[in-house]
């Protein structure tokens, strides 16, 4: 079993302060992590090769030191890291993203199963595993929390929906999302550390991977932004003074002189009586 | 003294000899000291803290936790006073920078653990421990940059399974969220044994858990631990050891099944902290006296120690008004 | 390749792109901005230089010609016959941009047995409704439904298609956009036309959530833009509203290779957050799971349900049914009562729709007063517990 695991370098905090009087970003003692999903992904994916045999193989892109974090993915158990790195890469949306992994999963040869987290924590859009199995022409599912079974031609997960759960199977190759309820990441071990040190994470370009320059980076991007603010916020605000008790009682005050609050309903719980 | 009432006090501070351990007990006195330090650990007996201006140290730049889990107890033993720099056997160490922190996890805190870990979804975050893992000692270093690290948990590697242990059987955390983890494993012990605590007291409300706070210098360590292991396993009483073994600070927890599990808990307690004195220790490195254990500090410092005591606290509390009965019982006041 | 450039003789070192960008890549040096290696072209600092000193330079020849594409598409998600609200509230949205585009609108339905659900598209504000009735359409399926989604759009030509941000739509939304080649922005809190380029102005969180961007799709078509239900608002449905229902003619995949095995529906749809008036929110600033109880009871007086921001949820302080913000539900109750939460853009943006937010918090500073009507400054518990007292003699008092 030849499994690919997609990660991407965050901020390891997403609530990353914001000075609200100049409108930018404190960046300060901002340390970067492997995207807390992909953990999952990568967990998921060792356990399968512990089970079945194989090879795990994890893949980036990213500015050079992204691959000090491949290392610890390295430490962790995968055979083998590769990061895509190169200026021409810089600017990608997730179409562009998406295409640089998919060329970059084309040049490490065959595969039987993809793995990415369900999203990655600073951009939320859940979009770069659909757009990578489109890509590479293989089906997904999203928002995997168990894989059932897995055999060399099929794989079949239990996934998340809006409304409960839905079991789902795939013909191999395929790629999969998974939610953080799947598993409990390990820990690296000092034995994984001393491994990791005698191996090396290969940095292909652009050009190692044949990608298609129109494709990449910010120039082959669809999407681009156009403007970036901080959110407004301009609503007439009154603050509440006094110990907690005087503050709630003003607060029951003005929502009940708003309308807000209807008492005579019976909703003090079972201890009022209407009457 | 002088007040910022422009009031002076006065007195003679008597010297004391303190054991050469980590203490929280009773007040420190000794030649030519920062009074500051006669106030800190006072446990409110001679004044008020009203304000207090803190100097804060740089954060480090890099810092890096490893749980190692070692096959017996004796192999923990060691790699504590290797890593400590300590001869050990033959064991030729190689000098590591010193730890800022060493913790332990005796066999039966690991099991409270397993056992917590399938039962209560509270603790399913726990990684996994294995059948195999018998002690934890916890390490924590802080340095200047990653790489450096890297080296130094390279080199413990080497130390884990030179004294008995195996590299593969750590845990290295090198990230927040990574350290968060260690973080929620160190304190799922004391968390555990609180709630097995108050499940027993709502059978038995008269039982509380029994926990020692009591440290020894150095060389006494293995003395201690074997103290507390043929007592307890004598005793057939149920427990757990966990704390701060870098400094022989070992947090014995005596987790009473009924009444007459806590009486005997109770005089082993006092039987540790003669012991404990004996070996120049103390009988409390860290929670302090309060008014529960001030036998014990009787037993550490003696009469003349405590009238010591009540010296001090006439110079700063002639009319005996502040937590009285803390450290030791009120008397001579005026 | 694409590339971005300080124009030496613009800039006054101001220092507005420094702060701007979000990488922490620009420094003034010689009294000129440079930019670093790590910068990642994300064009923060084109918006941010007053004096337009900072160019990206892009190419700017289209793929296709855009002039083909015209109106908007929604894709109507359904179950067992049913549409989707979140189908309904685009269709308002999408109304409000056609009408600046002086262009239809139009649904694409997949399914079996839709003609009912066909009708309430056209009732809610629906010119046309592509509609793709077949047996093996009666469940969703990715590779399918991308299959005939991709020929409907190689037919109609929509300059933008719109999907509701369920899991399905998050699914399907960027697999199509990758086979069309075109972009997408997830997650839409916000759509506008573009008065002279006729581009949809697609405004999310950005950047970790504290600032929004306003992201466009300028040189591919369809425009694809994905938006969470509860974020816009439907019409009224009018039982009157004209509309065409047409069969396309496509082909539908003999073969798949995912087949769905089992469904379990085990969650009640949306619990009953987005549609609550009352919503009592918790954030890590309640302190402990055993501190959600009182949250609870303060809901329950309200006559409101609990919500949750993410770092609760994920503490598993309280089920991810209840998460409100980016990653979560959006709500726009009556009342919002903001328990502990600091008020991160990834949880605001899911609630900002409320008509009187109260925050509660110990800091003072926290940004979440910054949108709150009123303020409660203080230990939270205490006050969430002075609450729950306040309320429940009034109401005894009351129903005396």
């Amino acid at each position: 079993m030849n499994i690919v695991v997609c990660v991407k370098q965050v901020p390891a905090s997403n609530e990353v302060k914001l000075n609200r009087e100049t409108g930018t970003i404190i960046r300060e003692g901002v340390a970067s992590i492997i995207n807390p999903y992909d953990s999952y992904a990568l967990e998921e994916a060792l356990r399968l090769k512990e089970s079945l045999g194989g090879q795990v193989t994890t893949i980036s892109m990213g500015i050079p030191s992204v691959a000090g974090l491949l290392k610890t993915t390295l430490a962790l158990g995968a055979d083998r890291a590769v990061l895509l790195t190169d200026r021409k890469f810089a600017g990608a949306d997730t179409l562009a993203t998406a295409y640089a992994l998919a060329k970059g999963i084309d040049r490490l040869g065959s595969f039987d199963l993809i793995i990415c987290g369900k999203q990655a924590t600073d951009g939320d859009t859940a979009q770069v595993g659909p757009s990578l199995a489109e890509k590479l022409g293989i089906p997904h599912v999203t928002n995997v929390q168990q894989i059932v079974k897995i055999d060399r031609q099929k794989i079949c997960c239990r996934r998340l929906t809006d409304t409960g759960e839905e079991t789902v199977e795939l013909e191999l190759p395929a790629l999969i999302t998974v939610v953080k309820d799947i598993n409990l990441p390990r820990l690296p071990s000092i034995s994984g550390l001393r491994k990791a040190q005698d191996q090396q994470v290969a940095l292909w370009s652009a050009d190692d991977v044949n990608a298609d320059p129109d494709c990449i980076g910010l120039h082959g991007s669809a999407t681009q932004v156009t403007k970036t603010f901080v959110p407004t916020r301009e609503k007439e605000s009154e603050r509440l003074l006094g110990d907690a008790r005087q503050q709630a009682r003003q607060l029951v005050d003005r929502l009940l002189a708003q309308g807000l609050l209807s008492l005579s309903e019976g909703k003090g719980g079972g201890e009022s009586h209407n009457g | 003294m002088q007040t910022d009432e422009g009031e002076t006090i006065s007195g003679e501070l008597p010297p004391l000899t303190m054991p050469e351990v980590k203490n929280a007990s009773g007040y420190y006195l000794k030649q030519d000291m920062d009074l500051i330090d006669l106030f800190i650990g006072s446990e409110g007996t001679l004044g008020i803290i009203v304000e207090a201006e803190l100097k804060l140290l740089p954060a480090p730049k890099a810092l890096w936790g490893i749980t190692a889990f070692m096959p017996t107890e004796e192999a923990a033993l060691r790699l504590v006073r290797a890593v400590r720099g300590e001869e050990v056997d033959n064991l030729q160490a190689p000098r590591l920078p010193k730890p800022v922190a060493i913790e332990y996890f005796n066999c039966d805190a690991l099991a409270l653990l397993r056992q917590q870990r399938e039962h209560n979804p509270a603790f399913g975050q726990l990684q996994e421990l294995r059948p195999h893992y018998h002690t934890a000692i916890y390490l924590e270093w802080h340095g200047n940059s990653d790489e450096e690290l890297y080296q130094v948990v390279l080199e413990l590697g080497g130390l884990i399974e030179a004294c008995g242990g195996n590299e593969e059987d750590t845990w290295v955390a090198a990230t927040p969220n990574d350290l968060e983890q260690l973080k929620f494993f160190r304190h799922a012990t004391p968390e555990c044994v609180n709630m097995l605590i108050d499940q027993r007291r709502q059978i038995e409300p008269k039982i509380t858990k029994l926990g020692t706070d009591m440290a020894v210098p150095d060389q006494e360590l293995i003395r201690v631990v074997d103290l507390y292991n043929r007592d307890l396993a004598a005793s057939g009483l149920e427990s757990v050891m966990f704390g701060h073994i870098g400094n022989n600070h070992i947090h014995v927890n005596i987790l009473p099944r009924n009444l007459e599990d806590y009486r005997k808990g109770r005089e082993l307690y006092l039987k540790w902290a003669q012991a404990i004195v004996a070996m120049g220790g103390t009988v409390s490195a860290e929670h302090g006296i309060g008014k529960i254990k001030t036998a014990f500090l009787a037993e550490m410092y003696g009469a003349d120690g405590i009238e010591k005591f009540r010296t001090v606290k006439r110079i700063f509390d002639p009319a005996q008004r502040l937590n009285p009965g803390n450290l030791f019982e009120n008397g001579g006041g005026e | 390749m694409a590339s971005i450039r300080v124009e030496p003789a613009k800039c006054v070192a101001c220092g507005q792109c420094v702060g701007a960008c979000p990488f922490g890549q620009i420094q003034l040096q010689d009294d000129v901005a440079t930019i670093g290696e790590g910068c990642t072209l994300c064009g923060s600092c084109v918006s941010a230089c007053p004096l337009d000193a900072i160019e990206m330079e892009t190419s700017q020849s289209a793929s296709v010609d855009l002039s083909d594409y015209k109106g908007i598409l929604v894709w109507a998600e359904q179950s067992e016959g049913q549409v989707k609200p979140v189908t309904f509230e685009l269709l308002g949205e999408a109304r409000r941009l056609a009408e600046q585009l002086q262009a239809p609108v139009a649904v694409a339905l997949l399914g079996e047995d839709m003609t009912t659900a066909a009708a309430s598209c056209i009732h809610y504000g629906a010119d046309r409704v592509y509609l793709v009735d077949d047996p093996r359409l009666a469940g969703f399926n990715d590779e399918i439904y991308a299959a005939v989604m991709e020929q409907v759009i190689e037919l109609y030509k929509p300059e933008i298609l719109l999907m509701g941000a369920t899991t399905y739509g998050r699914s399907l939304a960027p697999r199509l956009a990758s086979r069309l080649h075109t972009g997408l922005t997830a997650d839409c809190t916000q759509l506008a036309i573009d008065p002279d380029s006729r581009l949809l102005l697609q405004t999310r969180p950005a950047f970790g959530g504290n600032l929004m961007a306003t992201i466009t799709c300028p040189r591919h078509r369809p425009q694809m833009a994905t938006v969470r239900p509860g974020v816009m608002r439907a019409l009224s449905p009018d039982a009157g509203g004209q509309g065409q229902i047409v069969q396309p003619p496509v082909e539908i995949p003999e073969t798949t290779r995912i087949r769905v095995l089992e469904v379990c529906q085990t969650l009640a749809e949306d619990v009953d957050l987005t549609a609550a008036e009352v919503v009592v929110a918790a954030g890590k600033g309640v302190g402990s799971a055993a501190n959600m109880q009182a949250i609870e009871e303060l809901a329950q007086l309200l006559g409101g349900v609990v919500g949750a921001t993410r770092p609760v949820v994920d503490a598993g302080w309280i089920d991810y049914s209840h998460q409100i913000g980016q990653t979560g539900k959006t709500v726009s109750p009556k009342l919002y009562i903001a328990c502990g939460i600091s008020g991160a853009v990834q949880h605001t943006v899911g609630m900002q729709g409320a008509e009187t937010i109260v925050a509660i918090n110990k800091d003072p500073e926290a940004p979440i007063f910054q949108i709150a009507h009123y303020s409660l400054v203080g230990d939270v518990m205490e006050i969430v517990q002075a609450l729950i007292e306040e309320l429940r003699s009034r109401s005894a008092i009351s129903s005396r």
